[in-house]
């Protein structure tokens, strides 16, 4: 199933074929991304502007609690009020959610093009308590694949692989001119991009010649 | 030379990292309220 979220409030679940099977307005927000926590049945969606978490069930996509991520990293802000904000996120098996900061600017500039990391479910205070900078700008969606962070900036027409260990990008790969919005991986071998108009296109890895 | 080899490095580096098929890139929906 893939999740697709609008900036009109909706919440959609897709097959991987195209077809809508659910769709629900949960309010007025500015979804700008979303990210499935299959543990304990949940979704995880981000809200540009006032940079909160809204999770909610899986199964019926009932609103459960909101959290608002901390503007601050060590002394330094990093998501300005008012700023593009929040805009990809996803949530890593070892309970890491990543979540990306759209900006031209690069670190360490104000409201700088950076990701970063909360500690999830524990994320109620939304501290962040890591910073990762790519030197990348335009993040606008995020997928945690294999160990590794998959990034796709918008304004670079690009995908971004992030090793956590080495701290490094590892692969970039140049994709068509299409405003990126989101990225997401299954487990087949396929890989699926929203971008600003409300589609969602479909590749494969070894289109993209990605290991 | 040198120049010369580091250009020739830095076009097989970018034509590597660019690599990729787009024509397998198909639109599978539209979301409508989008």
């Amino acid at each position: 199933m893939l999740y697709v979220v609008s900036d009109e409030g909706m919440l959609y679940t897709l097959t991987t074929d195209g077809v809508i099977k659910r769709r629900k307005k949960l309010g007025d927000y500015d979804f700008e991304g979303v990210a499935c926590d299959s543990r304990r049945g949940r979704l995880i969606l981000a809200i540009e502007g006032d940079d909160d978490l809204l999770i909610v069930d899986r199964t019926d996509f009932t609103p459960l609690k909101r959290i608002t991520v901390k503007r601050r990293f060590q002394k330094r802000k990093i998501l300005a009020k008012g700023g593009n904000g929040l805009e990809g996120i996803t949530l890593a098996p070892n309970g890491t959610l990543y979540l990306a900061n759209q900006s031209n600017h690069k670190y360490p500039h104000a409201d700088p093009s950076v990701i970063v990391t909360l500690p999830y479910p524990h994320a109620k205070k939304g501290v962040i308590t890591g910073v990762i900078d790519i030197q990348k700008i335009d993040l606008a969606g995020l997928d945690w694949h294999r160990g590794r962070l998959y990034i796709v900036s918008d304004k670079k027409d690009r995908l971004y692989r992030y090793n956590p260990k080495s701290r490094k990008i590892d692969l970039e790969r140049k994709l068509p001119k299409f405003a990126q919005e989101g990225v997401a991986f299954d487990t087949k071998g396929n890989l699926y991009f929203s971008d600003d108009d409300g589609r969602v296109l479909k590749s494969t890895q070894k289109a993209l010649s990605i290991p | 030379m040198v120049i010369k080899s580091l250009l020739l490095l830095w076009l097989l580096l970018t034509t590597s990292a660019c690599s990729a098929d787009h024509t397998s890139m198909k639109v599978i929906a539209k979301i409508p309220e989008a």
